[in-house]
């Protein structure tokens, strides 16, 4: 059930509680912003690690919570502190990205009753698009992520990454044609109607 | 797209198809696990406890170690 947003305790309001020692107040920060912390973490790591990481990062929020200044919107900070996460835990594993991929179920396994063909067919495209999405550079990954499928504003996107408002632009063209050239590579999926 | 954003006709044709293409994956976003708060809440008040203890630990060693100098280090101003 949807909530009059105007009727939430804003984040700011939460945040004092908590660092009043009021752990409640920390769980609803969590329980609110755990949605795009983890749909960041699992598209930088992959589905295996964002648990991990998503935790992590909330962690380290609340004991960096005293460093919070409020300069920017808390889900700026927050999502700060989850791509670093996500980065760090990238290169600690030093795992390619490809190996966190599950491949596409094979013919026996599928059910044509319960799954029609063309769901099929956009689980294992929306699959090989993951696989691509994790085979770029974590930093364009991040871009992409931020900005192409969260949405976020370019200043909202300069803030998370720590980069001048003209960098984002900049990158982010060239993380687009870094997807690009992977998905050309595959004719199929990119000639494929969307 | 936000507001101070370029319009979407600044996208090339290639960029236009991948927004077209990143739709698939909007669409089908991933969830975490609905316990997520309450793990972390754990993980709070687990390292809370243990943080706690060990600080304890490091102000005691600090304290000893510095009654130790005190004792049997050189005079202090001494050459």
């Amino acid at each position: 059930m949807l909530r009059d947003p105007s009727l939430m305790e804003s984040d700011e309001s939460l945040i004092e509680r908590t660092l009043g020692g009021d752990l409640a107040a920390f769980e609803q920060l969590v329980e609110r912003h755990r949605g795009i912390v983890f749909r960041v973490a699992a598209r930088i790591v992959g589905p295996g690690d964002a648990e991990d990481v998503s935790q992590d990062a909330f962690l380290r929020a609340f004991h960096r919570l005293e460093q919070y200044r409020g300069n920017a919107a808390f889900r700026t900070w927050l999502l700060q502190i989850t791509q670093n996460t996500a980065l760090n835990a990238l290169t600690r594993t030093r795992r390619r990205p490809t190996e966190m991929v599950e491949d596409p179920p094979e013919a026996a396994d599928r059910d044509p009753v319960r799954q029609p063909a063309t769901e099929l067919e956009r689980r294992e495209r929306q699959q090989r698009l993951e696989l691509k999405l994790r085979t770029m550079r974590p930093e364009y990954r991040s871009l992409l992520v931020l900005r192409d499928l969260e949405g976020l504003s370019y200043s909202e996107i300069a803030s998370v990454l720590d980069m001048p408002l003209g960098s984002v632009k900049g990158r982010l063209h060239r993380a687009r044609d870094e997807l690009i050239d992977l998905l050309r590579n595959n004719t199929y999926d990119w000639e494929l109607p969307a | 797209m936000n507001a101070g954003d370029p319009p979407a006709d600044e996208l090339t044709p290639a960029e236009r198809r991948l927004t077209q293409h990143l739709e698939l994956l909007r669409a089908s976003p991933p969830t975490g696990a609905p316990q997520l708060a309450a793990t972390v809440i754990r993980g709070v008040r687990w390292q809370r406890a243990v943080r706690e203890p060990i600080a304890l630990v490091g102000v005691v060693a600090t304290a000893v170690f510095d009654g130790l100098a005190l004792l049997f280090g050189p005079p202090a101003g001494g050459s």
